[in-house]
């Protein structure tokens, strides 16, 4: 765990200097306030000793004076301290989910989308507390003990190494009973969980209790769980209240002794009274801190846990050239525009898909990919985007190797219009501008024309401007995919890659389909996963895969 | 409210006063042992010696005294408020799991029960909580204000007043932050809630993400959301600060003060170094409370709330199990009747002149659209719903002739949501019929074919199981709570879609049982798959609280209405 606790630090940079810094503040001038209060107190009994009053007002108000800086750099080291936390918790929220982005598209397959992020985002909120407070708790108590007691021991380190053995008496003895309170609580909470669960059960089977005639049974089932929880409850309150009471009994008795030692080395000359009282006003703030020194490591410790998830996250390989400049190298004329090189193919789980197959796509030509179902059409399409790893072979994009030109140069060369098309949470222009995100409302007027999209588009509420929700619930199948096909017609790619849905178009939008393959014809090279006969028909040529 | 046991009153009330009088001795001592302390301190200053023998031996005896005591009373102040809590609140347990088995179902069905079941245990763990907690420290923090103060002013009235000041100001600042700072803990959720919706947008138009190669533009989006989070962040810790500044100033400025007023006395008036010393021992005892006490009253309100909603669910109608004790007459011509009868949930009208008759030993069915009314028509049947019009016999009589323990002997009951309790296998199904024994069980297990499954578990019958039957799959609860049915041997056996979200085979099992029953049980059916109805001797066809059809399958098809329909559309 001190690792990733180093880790979590060094996350922050430079600016860990300063997080560690404001801890440290933070943690001395609040202890610094109860020492200038006892060192004003050490003072005024030398002055009433003395008989020096008229010096007590110049006391009192250089006091006031130095509390009012201490609290005022004491709030802006709060202020430093916080900033600097939720800015760490934010930086590790964003590269969370900007790693969740650049994964191999394998990776999303196993997941149920809404749970992969929930996952992520709790233990993001999780492991932030580390910054957010779990660190400095732990920090704090120790960093103030040791300011009291280089502030005691100045005064009089006799009565300073005095405190420091009360307190650590007191120490080992809740350390001693630790371990018999953990061991009851324990207990108590099974049992606990097993009435709440009893509790529940009544509540929820009230009608088969009822039609069971079940009431007096459940009621003792629930009266004798109650019982053994009320036994186990009873000892572990014994065991609180003997600690409780022997912190509150050590806390008089220290003090008690504290001051009855004090007087007695007072009496003898060891210790002034004003040195006396002024150690004791920092006794209780010295003591409750010295009591939470190590208690909450625990805490951290479960936190860390979760920061360690995270780094692990974070450590996972990338899909490689995600989120890099796109550089299309330059391409050997008169090749294939697609070719498949003894490519061999398995699903994660073993079956095989593909082996040693062979295919190419000429330039310029309509393809049509037949099959029966989970023949892999699909399959070959995400291959070539390179969605998937190959086991062996190549697969050629204008005769380079995928791999060699990089996924995103891929990417950038092909138009994908998948069966189900995803629109985002934004308006239908933006949508459509993701197919050439620099391009002009005009580009994205026309490319909606030449989909057939621009009519239904302009009877949406706010026009070009609409907010699809959900995926794009409201439009039906067809309008969701011309505004898919705009985008890829804003795209201007040269490869056309298109999934053509079984059902979800309607007449209409079948005969934009065939207009828009053939506007492209000979332009562009298109295949098309077909399932209609018009499709395959209107395509140069047919390929079966299977 | 609750009528309890005396003595259980007696013993909390005990706890209370206990707890109440050791907080007082334990303020006590504090004072009593400062006290003496200080006048220590006097002594000295007068010049008087204290290190003598036995002096030191009076002042150590004395001194030890005052400890030894004060652990005792802190014993029992800390042992007597954890008891009178435990009692407390295992009294409300007891009471309010007898009185949600006995109050109306009407009661509880308005509402949804995972809610209510949600709301009571969070209202009982709030009142848990507060009594072994807030309510003792409050209790503390009065009486050590008290305590404390009087102490002061027995010493020194005028700093007692100069005190009462800085009092006020630490209550006043308490109250001011805590309610501005729970209000700020408030505001979050909004940009939050934006940066994971961007983030599952993408997530989800991931592949198109990928193959337009989108991931510049989203990691921009993300990166201003995240910013506009942490802008607003800040601004939340510089508002969050003015309290942070006031709590501190709180914390410590009383303290100084009054030391520093004592001071400026001992400028003026002289006071005694003893005096003094009493003072800045003291000071803080006194003011800490304060700080504590709008929180703690906070907490008050609380639990006060939620006491009052356990009262409230205290309120609701109990089940009355009057009746004119009649016995019903098992070989009656019609099991059960419905005649003319009309119910509404509020406003809305489920059942509308609902009509029907279902002998004795038939298999009966209930099929429609739901919503129909077919639930309702089961409620009716166990005597969960009252206040509808109409008449419903059963065996021939009234349904209020009989008492409701008695008109619920007459059904078993295997509904669509199984509801299994924390136990053995054995336990729920021998609870069908107390008295039950292994051989009735046995019988019944194999008549629903769970028994050879039960038999492959590693502690069969025995096996203990969790929450709701966690481990089993939805059929093996339907069959367990099948078995159980069948155990109880009622004369009625009513269920309620039970092949509806299940295996193939428990439908066949179901199927097997029912046919297996026919002729020696009444069964009625409600289901939505019309091909378990087939084998009933009269379907009846709900639509909106009316029976408007009724017969066999046969009858129903050739008559090609509604439930021609309804099996058309089902085919499809």
């Amino acid at each position: 765990m001190g690792k990733v606790l180093w880790r979590a630090l060094k996350w922050m940079g430079k600016r860990s200097l300063w997080y560690l810094v404001s801890i440290f503040a933070m943690a001395a001038l609040s202890a610094g306030l109860d020492i200038l209060t006892s060192y004003v107190v050490k003072n005024l009994y030398g002055y009433m000793e003395s008989g020096s009053y008229e010096r007590i007002l110049g006391l009192i108000a250089g006091g006031f004076l130095a509390g009012a800086f201490l609290i005022g750099f004491w709030r802006f080291f709060t202020i430093v301290y916080n900033d600097e936390a939720k800015k760490a918790s934010a930086v590790l929220q964003k590269s969370v989910y900007k790693k969740a982005l650049r994964l191999p598209i394998d990776a999303y397959q196993n997941n149920v989308q809404g749970s992969f992020l929930s996952k992520l985002t709790f233990n993001v909120e999780q492991a932030a507390d580390v910054y957010g407070s779990r660190f400095r708790r732990v920090l704090t108590p120790f960093i103030s003990v040791a300011v009291y007691f280089a502030a005691m021991a100045a005064m009089n380190w006799r009565m300073a190494f005095l405190l420091i053995l009360l307190n650590c008496i007191l120490f080992g003895i809740n350390l001693l009973m630790n371990r018999p309170i953990k061991a009851v609580s324990k207990k108590m909470m099974d049992f606990k969980a097993e009435e709440t669960g009893t509790f529940s059960d009544i509540l929820r089977g009230s009608k088969v209790i009822r039609i069971y005639g079940l009431q007096h049974q459940m009621q003792e089932r629930y009266e004798g769980i109650l019982k053994k929880l009320c036994r186990v409850q009873k000892k572990r309150t014994q065991y609180l209240a003997f600690l409780e009471s022997l912190n509150a009994g050590f806390d008089l008795l220290s003090a008690i002794l504290f001051l009855a030692v004090g007087i007695f080395m007072a009496d003898l000359g060891y210790v002034k009274l004003g040195e006396l009282a002024a150690v004791y006003v920092i006794y209780s703030s010295f003591s409750y801190h010295f009591l939470q020194m190590g208690k909450y490591v625990p805490e951290l410790v479960e936190r860390l846990v979760y920061m360690q998830d995270l780094f692990e996250f974070l450590d996972l390989e990338e899909e490689p050239g995600v989120g890099e400049p796109v550089c299309l190298p330059d391409f050997a004329s008169g090749q294939p525009a697609v070719a498949f090189d003894n490519v061999n193919f398995c699903y994660s789980d073993g079956t095989k898909l593909f082996e040693d197959m062979n295919l190419a796509i000429d330039n310029g030509i309509i393809t049509a990919l037949t099959g029966r179902t989970g023949c892999g059409k699909s399959t070959l399409m995400k291959l070539l985007l390179g969605f998937y790893p190959i086991q062996s072979g190549k697969i050629l994009l204008y005769g380079k190797d995928i791999r060699e030109i990089g996924y995103a140069a891929v990417r950038k060369l092909t138009a994908y219009v998948p069966q189900e098309p995803y629109l985002y949470h934004v308006s239908i222009a933006e949508n459509i501008s993701y197919g050439n995100p620099d391009a002009g409302a005009e580009d994205i007027v026309s490319a909606a024309k030449a989909a057939g999209a621009h009519e239904f588009i302009q009877r949406q509420p706010d026009g070009y401007d609409t907010i699809l929700e959900n995926g794009g619930q409201n439009l039906s199948g067809g309008e969701r995919q011309r505004i898919a096909i705009a985008r890829a017609i804003l795209k201007d790619a040269p490869i056309l890659l298109m999934d053509e849905a079984t059902s979800a178009l309607d007449l209409e939008s079948e005969r934009i389909i065939n207009e828009f393959i053939n506007r492209y014809r000979g332009e562009k090279t298109i295949i098309i996963i077909a399932h209609r006969q018009a499709t395959i028909r209107s395509a140069d040529v047919e390929i079966q895969i299977g | 409210m609750v009528k309890g046991n005396k003595w259980k009153v007696c013993e909390i009330g005990c706890y209370l006063l206990t707890a109440i009088g050791m907080t007082l001795g334990v303020s006590t001592i504090l004072v009593y042992g400062s006290e003496y302390v200080s006048g220590l301190i006097d002594q000295m200053a007068q010049g008087q010696k204290i290190v003598t023998h036995s002096r030191m031996l009076q002042i150590g005896s004395e001194l030890g005294l005052l400890v030894l005591i004060g652990f005792l009373c802190s014993f029992l102040k800390s042992l007597s408020s954890g008891l009178m809590s435990m009692n407390i609140t295992i009294w409300l347990k007891k009471a309010a799991t007898a009185q949600v088995m006995r109050i109306k179902e009407s009661a509880l069905s308005g509402k949804s029960t995972g809610a209510l079941i949600n709301r009571l245990t969070g209202d009982l763990g709030v009142i848990e909580r507060y009594l072994q907690e807030s309510f003792f420290s409050l209790l503390s923090a009065v009486i050590t204000v008290i305590v404390v103060g009087t102490s002061i002013y027995r010493l020194n009235s005028r700093i007692m007043f100069q005190t009462a000041f800085l009092c006020m100001f630490v209550l006043i600042i308490a109250f001011v932050t805590s309610k501005k700072l729970s209000l700020l803990a408030g505001g979050r959720r909004g940009r939050m809630d934006r940066l994971l919706g961007l983030a599952d947008d993408f997530l989800r138009g991931i592949v198109t993400g990928r193959s337009y190669n989108l991931y510049g533009i989203m990691e921009e989006k993300i990166e201003a959301a995240a910013n506009e989070v942490l802008e607003n962040e800040y601004r939340r810790t510089r508002i969050s600060s003015h309290s942070w500044l006031l709590q501190t100033v709180s914390q410590w400025f009383p303290t100084f003060a009054m030391i520093a007023m004592v001071s400026w006395d001992a400028k003026t008036t002289h006071i005694s170094t003893g005096e003094i010393t009493y003072v800045v021992l003291m000071a803080n005892r006194l003011l800490k409370p304060f700080s504590d006490i709008p929180v703690l009253l906070n907490e008050t309100a609380e639990a006060y709330a939620s006491m009052k909603r356990i009262r409230q669910m205290f309120s609701y109608e109990a089940e009355s199990d009057l009746g004119k004790g009649e016995i019903p007459m098992m070989d009656s011509e019609y099991a059960v009747e419905f005649d003319g009868v009309c119910f509404s949930y509020g406003e809305r009208k489920v059942l509308n002149q609902t009509s029907f008759q279902i002998k004795n030993r038939q298999i009966a069915a209930f099929v429609g659209a739901s919503g129909g009314g077919k639930s309702t028509i089961f409620n009716i049947f166990c005597g969960f719903l009252e206040g509808y019009d109409g008449a419903y016999r059963l065996f021939g009589k009234e349904s209020q002739a009989y008492s409701l323990s008695r008109l619920r002997d007459c059904f078993s009951v295997v509904s669509q949501e199984t509801f299994l309790f924390r136990g053995t296998i054995l336990e729920n199904i021998a609870c069908g019929r107390p008295g039950a024994d292994m051989q009735e069980v046995i019988q019944a297990c194999k008549t629903a074919c769970i028994h050879d499954d039960i038999q492959n578990m590693p502690e069969g019958y025995l096996t203990v199981l969790a929450e709701n039957g966690g481990g089993l799959s939805g059929g093996e609860k339907q069959r367990i709570s099948l078995a159980r049915a069948l155990v109880k041997d009622a004369p009625i056996l009513l269920l309620d879609e039970p092949t509806s979200a299940l295996d193939a085979r428990t439908e066949a099992v179901i199927s097997e049982a029912i046919a297996n029953l026919k002729g020696k049980k009444t069964i009625i059916m409600i289901a939505h798959r019309l091909s378990t109805v087939s084998q009933a001797d009269r379907i009846f066809v709900l639509e909106q609280g009316n029976v408007a059809e009724s017969g066999n399958e046969a009858m129903l098809m050739s008559k090609k209405g509604v439930y021609y329909h309804l099996r058309k559309k089902e085919q499809c």
